[in-house]
């Protein structure tokens, strides 16, 4: 096939550059989930110890 | 100030907020069948192209791929201007959204041209006023996201940022009437014309196929980053709150 390698070559790359920001997105949520998780811990600690940042109350 | 049961409620529903409703999941489906539909019909059922042969066929997601990064664009300069009369930042994150997926798209829409002007054009690119105005919007829009990147204050940033997108809109029929303006090396408009469509019936069949998907493709990843963003904001408003920096 004439050129068949052109039209490989665009498919792939559109493909490509979508997974790879989708992949992004995981990536961005799951570090994201791991911050809240970890802000869910810090707000524990702090009832548990009654004092804390007197800002939050 | 908000009480600590309110803090924590908050991150409850930021920990809850990754699953998809129903209507989304419906979407995601949808989106679905009509991609692999969209690449059947482009890759095996449209006829070959008579002059071209089968490298004509990128032209089935490189044309939608450049219309929806206009209709991303659209609705960055609506966002935009919607931010800045009512300082909503649901309107920012819906427009910076946009504009990231815009700027993926219109770079999908040069990489792709670029590689179907090789085998035609015997060049990767030409100055071409498509061809130019197409690469300016992309450095408009990658401006946009940058200054949202490197503001201080990032209400600072998004209303600066705001203005960029509302104004760069200027681009954008420009580009779309580029073609029909200048003596221009890119094909002339194969859809809209006063004759209908310039394409044999498959061919035109296929090209809607395609721009259902890459458009439903565009909303499923906007509405994506639309709830990143929302999270992103709420964990930063509570790490404010709690008076931390970074957490590891």
């Amino acid at each position: 096939m004439k050129n068949f390698w052109y039209l490989f070559a665009a498919y792939t790359v559109i493909w490509a550059v979508v997974l790879g920001f989708v992949l992004s997105f995981y990536l961005r949520e799951r570090a994201l989930r791991r911050e809240v998780e970890a802000l869910k811990e810090l707000l524990d600690q702090r009832e548990r110890h009654g004092g804390g940042n007197r800002r939050d109350t | 100030m908000e009480s600590r049961a309110g803090t924590r409620t908050k991150l409850d529903a930021g920990a809850a907020s990754s699953g998809l409703g129903l209507p989304l999941m419906a979407l995601l489906a949808l989106a679905g069948v009509l991609m692999v539909a969209a690449l059947y019909l482009a890759l095996i059922w449209a006829p070959t192209e008579r002059l071209q042969g089968e490298v004509y066929r990128i032209f089935f997601f490189h044309v939608p791929v450049s219309w929806v990064a206009y209709v991303a664009f659209l609705v960055t300069f609506v966002g935009g201007l919607a931010y800045l009369r009512t300082g909503r930042p649901a309107w920012d994150r819906v427009a910076a959204s946009s504009a990231e997926v815009g700027v993926v798209f219109t770079t999908l829409s040069l990489a792709t041209g670029s590689i179907w002007g090789k085998p035609i054009w015997n060049t990767w690119w030409g100055w071409d006023p498509r061809l130019t105005t197409t690469l300016v919007l992309w450095l408009i829009y990658l401006g946009y996201l940058m200054i949202r990147s490197y503001a201080a204050e990032s209400s600072q940033g998004a209303r600066l940022a705001a203005v960029v997108g509302v104004m760069g809109f200027v681009v954008v029929p420009i580009n779309f009437f580029s073609i029909r303006l200048w003596r221009s090396l890119h094909p002339g408009p194969s859809i809209g014309t006063d004759v209908g469509l310039q394409m044999e019936p498959a061919m035109g069949a296929t090209l809607m196929v395609s721009l259902l998907a890459v458009t439903l493709l565009y909303v499923l990843l906007v509405i994506a980053r639309v709830r990143l963003r929302a999270l992103s904001d709420a964990v930063g408003e509570i790490k404010a709150r709690l008076g931390v920096g970074g957490i590891q």
